[in-house]
């Protein structure tokens, strides 16, 4: 199980493929977004993933196999990307996945 | 000893801040190593003459323009600003030029992306002329020794609190117009 940030989406009829960032997940499988992450992966489906649901900056979880490692390249660096056969995948949009939020607050008073 | 407790819990509030402000002490930009090596120039006397400040270790900071990766090496073009007394860099306004920092890693351009703030330690390498629209301009080149991205905090709309941010200092600015509201 991986998560990260979806750099980039290529969709074909038959064959789907988002590049993604990786980052570290929650106890719960959501990517924690930030900065710690360890590089960059592929992964790939035989199904049509739309480019709309996994626009850039998604954050995803994805369940697969993983199949190997392909060389692309980032600017003028060729960069080995691990590939990863989707057998399922999670978008998480928004706020409403996370914790509830709460606030503490103490107060220190004084008369006069 | 009618006043030994007090003593003791005195005592005890005195290690715990210390002890706080040894954590807080410790976590400086650049390391305290590197400081004690690197030349405490402003930017404009290196950019006056930066082949005489080749080899010795300068600390910059500023804005990543852009990140270019090449197969041995990445290059940050940054937009240079002044350091504030953190070594975090102070507003892009405030620039005198640019510069160029090169480290032998590759950096993923998804982290150094535009308009990080960055401080970096580094080597001073010379004059690197790189094309700028229709002219050619002479960044300095850093060799990156320390690099420190600063972090892009995500601010959560906090639950109202009618006193926030007053109550860090009373002069403080409290119009939500106001342009730095209210992280500053």
């Amino acid at each position: 199980m991986l998560g990260g940030k979806v750099v980039e989406t290529h969709s074909t009829q038959f064959v789907s493929e988002i590049t993604v960032l990786q980052l570290p997940l929650d106890v719960r499988g959501r990517p924690i977004d930030g900065d710690r992450t360890e590089g960059r992966y592929l992964v790939r489906s035989a199904q049509f993933l739309d480019p709309a649901l996994y626009e850039k900056g998604t954050l995803i979880t994805v369940v697969g196999t993983l199949t190997g490692g392909e060389s692309r390249l980032i600017g003028g660096f060729s960069y080995v990307h691990p590939v990863v056969e989707i057998l399922e995948v999670k978008t998480w949009h928004g706020r409403q996945d996370t914790e509830p939020s709460f606030h503490l607050g103490i107060g220190v008073g004084t008369w006069f | 000893m009618p006043f030994g407790g007090i003593k003791k819990t005195a005592f005890a509030v005195l290690v715990l801040c210390s002890v706080a402000g040894f954590l807080t002490g410790c976590a400086t930009v650049p390391s305290r190593q590197f400081r004690a090596q690197a030349v405490p120039e402003s930017f404009k006397a290196i950019l006056q003459d930066t082949d005489a400040y080749k080899g010795q270790r300068v600390i910059l900071g500023g804005y990543v323009l852009e990140t270019i990766n090449e197969p041995d090496r990445t290059l940050l073009v940054v937009l240079q600003a002044p350091l504030d007394f953190q070594n975090s860099p102070k507003s892009q306004d405030l620039s005198e030029g640019r510069f160029l920092v090169q480290t032998r890693e590759f950096l993923d351009p998804e982290i150094f992306s535009k308009d990080r703030r960055l401080t970096v330690g580094g080597t001073m390498r010379g004059i690197l002329s790189r094309e700028l629209g229709n002219t050619t301009y002479p960044y300095p080149l850093i060799e990156s020794v320390e690099l420190h991205l600063w972090s892009n905090e995500i601010h959560y709309p906090r639950p109202y609190d009618p006193w926030y941010p007053c109550w860090r200092c009373p002069w403080d600015p409290c119009d939500p117009f106001y342009p730095g509201y209210p992280w500053w």
